[in-house]
């Protein structure tokens, strides 16, 4: 059976798996790429690293799938999967380089670029309150947040993600929201 | 309010659709948790948030294929940088000095010839090799 790259995009995330794990087609792993790298970049930057190491790890996190393909369960969600090594690879970055002190959140993208005194652009102001305001949120907040707005996940999905149950997911998403609202 | 039996629809009408824009039915679902006011305001935050989140987007263009991380060279420096231990110094010192030696001394077998030099040995004299003419019987 021959496969277009048309054919590519209308495939699940985990018949790409399939296709890439076990009949070698690279180009299904590149759709997977494609559809994953802005997501996950996203996701680790506002987990609190720098952009450009958040794209490092991402990368990283692809060339292992790229290696081992065999290590995703085709019963499982390959987006959550994915989502869990992501989470996985950054903690192990703040662990071994200790980098959370130095790229953390509120000291490089969020407070490095304010607006001198003498800009008076109330879009960029607005943007820059705004980038702040998140950036205060505390870490469990700023993730669950994250993963339901940004990622687009469901409940269910963030509890696997999370590990732990529907019902925390719920209350912490919740109070995730109130505590952004009064940061605004 | 426990909020573990919250319906988790609501966390999707609050960034797809404005409190006025919710049906009969999700309304009355919506006020058993929360004020319309308070709706709102959660959906303003989440839309804020969403609005950074596309602004956050634009710093990565789509990629095409998968590059190198920059960390390989980072690896690479680590690896520079790493503590070799003294023999390994050692064993390396004597190979380099070992294959100097032996190129040298093959450069120097191998290099070609363009003055022989012999060295001319003196003969014993004796006064019975003499001419005849250059003796005197003192």
């Amino acid at each position: 059976m021959k496969f277009s790259r048309n054919t590519y995009k209308s495939l699940s995330d985990e018949a790409l798996m399939q296709q890439f794990a076990h009949k070698g087609q690279t180009a299904a792993f590149t759709e997977l790429y494609k559809r994953y790298f802005i997501t996950l970049c996203k996701y680790l930057t506002w987990l609190g690293k720098n952009p450009t190491i958040s794209e490092d790890i991402v990368q990283n996190i692809f060339l292992k799938i790229h290696q081992a393909p065999e290590l995703f369960d085709p019963k499982k969600s390959f987006k959550t999967w994915l989502f869990v090594i992501a989470r996985n690879q950054w903690k192990n970055a703040i662990r071994n380089e200790q980098v959370r002190q130095k790229h953390s959140i509120n000291s490089i993208k969020f407070t490095s670029d304010l607006p001198s005194s003498s800009t008076h652009d109330p879009k960029l102001e607005n943007h820059h309150l705004l980038k702040g305001a998140i950036a205060n949120l505390s870490e469990k907040h700023r993730e669950i947040i994250t993963l339901k707005y940004s990622s687009n996940f469901s409940i269910q999905e963030i509890s696997e993600i999370l590990n732990c149950s529907k019902g925390t997911v719920k209350s912490r998403l919740f109070y995730a929201i109130q505590a952004l609202k009064k940061q605004l | 309010m426990n909020l573990d039996h919250i319906p988790e629809e609501i966390f999707d009408w609050l960034s797809q659709k404005s409190f006025e824009e919710l049906n009969t039915q999700e309304k009355n679902t919506v006020l058993e948790w929360m004020s319309p006011k308070e709706y709102q305001e959660m959906r303003s935050s989440i839309q804020d948030f969403s609005q950074e989140d596309h602004i956050l987007e634009q710093q990565w263009q789509q990629p095409s294929t998968l590059q190198a991380p920059q960390n390989g060279i980072k690896k690479a420096l680590k690896i520079i940088h790493s503590p070799i231990p003294a023999y390994q110094v050692a064993a390396s010192i004597l190979i380099i000095l070992g294959l100097f030696f032996f190129l040298q001394e093959r450069r120097d077998n191998n290099r070609p010839i363009d003055t022989i030099q012999v060295k001319k040995k003196g003969k014993s004299i004796k006064n019975d090799q003499y001419p005849d003419s250059l003796v005197f019987n003192l």
